[in-house]
Order: structure tokens, then C-alpha cells, then sequence
């Protein structure tokens, strides 16, 4: 077994040069609706974590890669529903996804451009929240301002648990605040201040109080 | 005839004017304190400059003191807020979760006000005997200033995101000193050392760091990190 886990090891890092476009492929098709519910990206980027932090796959094209591919697919799915309009919910290819189109435009109309950020967390919504985004006709400039910021954030974050199951814990975040570069400091202080004002904004803007009635 | 009215609910800014006042009254001992300690200073300070030639530089200390003041500010004006029952909040006419937000709005000025204040107040003294003062940049100036709204974000988060945010709070010190009297937190060394004096630490953000840039950047990366903290944590408190 350890000799197959070994060329198996041997095989990923002489083709490691593939490692970052296959893991775009992976997480593009993770955030299309209906291909979703077939790519098991989560798990593989989880073992693509762990084979960074080992150093058999770089971490560069791995971070650049899972973005692009994240936001492709999410673009996709939002295009989908933005040509399909609200005709999509009743289509029949999407029989079996009644419950979670439910609940994506529960969520979405609760949370707004805060939902497509989140729902990139939460598995089974992940491709149907851009559909529904689209459906109901949400701007594309909020949709893809949503949509770059939350890839960057959910790319490192999914790739973290292998990476800390790996052995990479202490480097983690003295990577992240101790000798990081300028551009990745800025980088994270740029996305950090965005994200804390757009819950902020998201959070003042939804206002479900109204007013009181009263009988008179 | 029973004819239903929809009344408006007030605006956001005339919420913002009634817990500005509503703050006030409750740090009217705490200015009184400060404006007893700090009125006899000023004369003494003064007093003794007229006198001799002595040197009064800006005591840097204050760059410490201040956050550490702005971080405990939530826990006292929240302390008779009743967040978690049916206290004013729950029975006012303003959403909820955006009411919490704004009073933090309202909080967050009374602090940058009086750290303001006091900042302004000893660098005048430091300009009077001819001392150095905060810096000669203006990013100088402001690097207590940015400390303080970080500093009173994630109090105010951590209050308001916990029913008993004082026992919380409690706790995780006693924990820590704990660990650390038995050699227990080996471990996460290499991460408290990142977050106190790495790039993105919170050592540049108290201090101003090596450059503008540096600051700027862990200012940046800290005060994000308050306002999300705080935007998640009033997500406790939004209506059904």
C-alpha cells in the first residue's frame, strides 16, 4: 500500500504542472447547476491542501487556478439564469433541485449580495444561489463584485484543512500575518476591509421592520 | 371606521442623534473623572513649564492605552442594555440588528472624540515646552485614532455578540494565563507572534510600524476583520 501511495505521490508531482488546471476544472464545475451535484471538489481540494503543504504541488497556480475555475463556473450558472428568467424554476431539469431552489430564494431574498458570498459555503446551494441571482435579475456588476471576492476567500479556506491536516498549522498563519509579501498583505487587508463593509452596508440596508400599523 | 395607517418607522440619522445623547448621559462620570485628571495635569504641566525649561514629550504610551480604553468603552455602555431580552431594543420601532449598528456608530464617535481629545491635548503640551510631539506626519496623528475605532470594533462585537461577554471574556484570560504559567501554549507560539508583531499584526496598528504603508496596511487588514466581526455578530440579534 505505501508503495502505491508513493508512485501514486511520484506520478502527482512529475505532472504537478496539470495539478492547477485540473483543480480549476474541478471547482468550475462544482459551481455549475445541475454538474454540481457530481464533483466531489471539496474533497479533492482538500487533498490538494495536504499535497501542498508536502510541497508536491506549488501553491501558486493551485490558489490562481481554484479562483478562476470558481468564478467561471459561478459566472456560468448566474448567465444561465439571467437568459432563463424566472422561467427556470419551473423547468423540468430541475425536478430533482425543487427543495434546494426553495431554499436558495428564501436565502436570497433575505441576504441579498451577502447570500452569493455564503452560499459558496453551503454545499448543496452553491450553484443554485447564482442560478437564482440571475433568475431575479440582480445586477451583474454586484454579482461578480460578490462573486470574485467570495472565490478568493473560499479557495484558500477549502484548501486549509488538508493543508493543516498536513503538518502546515505553524506556517499558516505566520504565513498569512507574519513574512508575507507586500502584494499578499495588501491583498488581504484589501479583501478583509471589503468584505467587513459589505456585511456592514448588507446589514443597514435590509431594513424588514417597515413601519407599525395601527388601527386608527 | 378602522382604517389601518402605516406609520414610518424614525430615520436611521434621528436614531443616531437620540443614542448620541443617550451616550453621553451614560459616560457623564467617566468625563467628569477624565475632565478632574486631566484639568490639574494641563495646569501642573503648564504651570511647570513657565517656570523652568522642562520637556514634555508625547507620552507614547498613550498609544497603548487608549485602544486598551476604546476595547472596554462597549462593556460599560452596553452593560444596562437588556440585548438579549425584551429590553429596549426588542420594543422600538427600528429594526433590530440595524439599531444595534447604529448605536455602535454613535459609540464609535464619542470614542474617537475623546481619544481625539486627549491626543490633541498632550501633543499641545509637548508643542507648548517645545518637545517632540506625536510625529511629524500627519498618518502620525492618526495612528491613535485608527487604533481606537479598531479597538472599539471588536469590543463592540464581542458584547454584542455575547449574552455574558464580561465572563467570556474572563475566562479566555484566565485561560490564557493559565497555559502560560504551565509552558502549555508552545504551540500556537508562532501564530500569537504573527498576530501581534508580524506585517498584518496588531504591533504596526498600535504603533504606526516602520512606514505609512505598513500602517495603512495592517490598519486596513485589522479594521475589516472589527467591521466583520461585528456585522456576524449582529446577525444575533435580526428579526424573523
Amino acid at each position: 500500500m505505501e508503495g502505491v501511495i508513493h508512485d501514486v505521490g511520484a506520478f502527482i508531482a512529475r505532472n504537478s504542472v496539470w495539478a492547477g488546471p485540473l483543480l480549476g476544472l474541478m471547482t468550475f464545475g462544482e459551481a455549475v447547476v445541475l454538474v454540481g451535484a457530481f464533483v466531489p471538489a471539496t474533497a479533492l481540494m482538500a487533498a490538494t491542501g495536504a499535497l501542498v503543504a508536502t510541497g508536491v504541488l506549488p501553491l501558486g497556480p493551485v490558489l490562481v487556478w481554484g479562483c478562476v475555475g470558481a468564478i467561471l463556473g459561478e459566472a456560468l450558472s448566474y448567465h444561465l439564469g439571467k437568459r432563463a428568467g424566472p422561467a427556470i424554476w419551473r423547468h423540468r431539469s430541475l425536478n430533482s433541485q425543487r427543495r434546494s431552489l426553495a431554499r436558495a430564494r428564501l436565502y436570497f431574498r433575505r441576504y441579498g449580495a451577502a447570500s452569493i458570498f455564503l452560499g459558496r459555503f453551503l454545499g448543496p446551494l452553491q450553484a443554485v444561489v447564482p442560478l437564482t441571482a440571475g433568475a431575479t435579475g440582480m445586477g451583474a456588476g454586484r454579482f461578480h463584485a460578490a462573486n470574485v471576492l467570495s472565490a478568493l476567500i473560499w479557495t484558500p479556506v477549502m484548501l486549509a484543512p488538508g493543508y493543516i491536516a498536513a503538518g502546515g498549522l505553524g506556517a499558516l498563519p505566520a504565513g498569512i500575518l507574519g513574512e508575507s509579501s507586500p502584494l499578499a498583505s495588501w491583498i488581504a487587508a484589501v479583501v478583509a476591509m471589503t468584505l467587513g463593509c459589505l456585511l456592514i452596508l448588507q446589514s443597514l440596508r435590509n431594513d424588514g421592520s417597515g413601519g407599525i400599523l395601527r388601527s386608527a | 371606521m378602522n382604517k389601518k395607517i402605516r406609520h414610518e418607522p424614525p430615520r436611521a440619522v434621528a436614531v443616531f442623534q437620540l443614542h448620541l445623547g443617550k451616550i453621553g448621559r451614560i459616560l457623564r462620570p467617566e468625563l467628569i473623572g477624565l475632565a478632574l485628571i486631566l484639568s490639574p495635569t494641563a495646569l501642573m504641566a503648564l504651570g511647570l513649564l513657565m517656570s523652568r525649561d522642562a520637556a514634555l514629550d508625547y507620552p507614547q504610551e498613550l498609544n497603548f492605552l487608549l485602544p486598551v480604553g476604546a476595547f472596554l468603552l462597549p462593556f460599560r455602555l452596553w452593560s444596562k442594555e437588556r440585548l438579549f431580552d425584551r429590553g429596549d431594543f426588542h420594543l422600538m420601532p427600528v429594526e433590530r440588528r440595524k439599531h444595534i449598528l447604529i448605536r455602535v456608530c454613535a459609540g464609535a464617535v464619542w470614542a474617537l472624540g475623546l481619544a481625539a481629545a486627549v491626543v490633541l491635548l498632550f501633543n499641545l503640551l509637548a508643542l507648548a515646552a517645545g518637545s517632540p510631539t506625536i510625529g511629524t506626519g500627519v498618518w502620525q496623528w492618526l495612528v491613535p485614532l485608527g487604533s481606537v475605532a479598531t479597538a472599539y470594533l471588536l469590543g463592540s462585537a464581542l458584547v454584542v455578540a455575547l449574552r455574558h461577554p464580561l465572563r467570556w471574556s474572563a475566562g479566555l484570560a484566565l485561560a490564557f494565563v493559565l497555559l502560560t504559567a504551565f509552558d502549555l501554549v508552545a504551540f500556537p507560539r508562532p501564530m500569537t507572534q504573527a498576530l501581534v508583531s508580524g506585517d498584518l499584526g496588531l504591533e504596526p496598528v498600535l504603533t504606526g510600524g516602520a512606514s505609512s504603508a505598513a500602517w495603512a496596511v495592517a490598519l486596513l487588514f485589522w479594521f475589516g476583520l472589527g467591521l466583520t466581526a461585528l456585522a456576524l455578530a449582529s446577525l444575533r440579534h435580526r428579526e424573523a
